[in-house]
């Protein structure tokens, strides 16, 4: 009996010491950061140009993604721009003319793990028995995307920049897993709204 | 030579059917951090003790928990101009040990309560997790731990079942993504066997 008790703790001692949260409970919504500049008068503005594509960095070039989800994103944030009372320049000829600008970008990316014939995986110690835990005899590798929406507001009316660069008035960036698809593109049209709902300060006077 | 000869007499004292092992499992529940403030069954308790008089336990002991709390998305203002909107998976990590001591207020052969107190340092490390991400921080502090708790042994002295209830405060500061933790205060009980 004294042996058998022993022999069960000895398996509880040898169980992982820090159990992992369950990582399912979180949603599959972008998290949405914004940040702005306390010196910009986002009342004084009045219009901005808003390119019909989204930067897309790569390690070599930068690409432009023009198609039809991309379009979708640049149509809300379109509306969510001119809801706050500013017009749109759409001819590249007069940009100029444009208070501000905003540039989008996207960055996706797949991250690769191998790991060293271990893997803490999603099965609870125990549910085997009273083992200390799983090992695999080889390497075994998973993969998981994720992507990040960044949105920039530019002062293109700071004529005061010594350093001939533009000051970054707003930023904003929605960043999660890529789930890929329609489900995705949804994902980052309400990353779009939530960005603007929790920066109330860009509003035309 | 004194000290060798005091060594010596206390050797030649040392009886091992006064050495305890007991190993708990444990409910925890931090207190007022609001960090990841709710109960948890996830931890153990390990304490090694000598029974010095049949009044008086010394020993050692180490244990470690984790905490959970799920909280739902919401924006959170994290400077005067920044926002992040997400929700949030957090997870306390601690780990108290260090020495103990224990009276024994009864000394029936088969049930014993007692009172006592651990006190050393902990290790803690509290995690958020959003979205793709986590962020956590790590801090060692001072340890110290009241306890009440009752030991039964069914059939003398060669094993029994432990029961105890237990507050503890350590002095961790950390800083997570919404708060500045400053000294994390835990209640629980521990239900374990003793060898």
């Amino acid at each position: 009996m004294k042996k058998l008790l022993l022999l069960a703790c000895v398996a509880l001692v040898m169980s992982a010491c820090e159990k992992d949260p369950d990582m399912g409970e979180l949603d599959a919504n972008l998290a949405v950061y914004t940040d702005y500049d306390t010196g910009a008068d986002f009342g004084a503005y009045r219009t901005y140009f808003l390119p019909d594509s989204i930067l897309e960095p790569g390690s070599h070039h930068a690409y432009y993604w023009k198609d039809e989800n991309a379009l979708a994103i640049i149509g809300k944030v379109e509306a969510q721009m001119n809801s706050r009372g500013y017009t749109r320049i759409t001819d590249p000829e007069k940009k100029d003319e444009a208070s501000v600008g905003v540039q989008l970008s996207y960055i996706a990316q797949t991250t690769h793990v191998v790991t060293g014939g271990y893997f803490g995986g999603w099965w609870n110690y125990g549910f085997w028995g009273p083992w200390s835990g799983w090992y695999y005899p080889y390497p075994v590798s998973y993969s998981y995307d994720t992507n990040t929406l960044v949105m920039e507001m530019v002062d293109l009316t700071a004529s005061d920049a010594s350093d001939n660069r533009l000051p970054v008035v707003w930023y904003a960036n929605a960043s999660g897993f890529d789930f890929g698809g329609q489900y995705n593109l949804r994902l980052l049209e309400d990353a779009v709204d939530q960005a603007f709902e929790q920066s109330p300060y860009i509003k035309a006077n | 030579m004194l000290l060798l000869g005091v060594s010596a007499q206390g050797f030649a004292q040392w009886d091992a059917s006064k050495v305890d092992l007991k190993i708990d499992w444990q409910m925890n529940a931090p207190l007022s951090t609001d960090f990841a403030d709710k109960l948890s069954g996830w931890g153990m308790n390990y304490e090694l003790t000598y029974s010095i008089t049949p009044r008086w336990d010394v020993g050692v002991f180490a244990s470690f928990h984790t905490n959970h709390k799920y909280i739902g998305r919401q924006t959170l203002e994290i400077s005067p101009t920044e926002s992040l909107t997400t929700d949030q998976q957090r997870s306390a990590f601690q780990v108290p040990f260090g020495v103990m001591g224990a009276f024994n207020l009864s000394t029936n052969k088969h049930c014993q309560p007692y009172i006592g107190v651990k006190a050393g340092v902990m290790f803690a490390r509290n995690t958020t997790y959003y979205a793709s991400r986590g962020l956590y921080d790590k801090a060692w502090g001072f340890y110290v731990s009241p306890e009440i708790g009752l030991k039964i042994y069914p059939t003398g002295k060669h094993w029994g079942i432990h029961v105890a209830g237990y507050y503890s405060y350590a002095t961790n500061q950390t800083r997570t993504l919404t708060m500045n933790i400053d000294g994390q205060s835990n209640v629980g009980f521990r239900l374990g066997v003793i060898f």
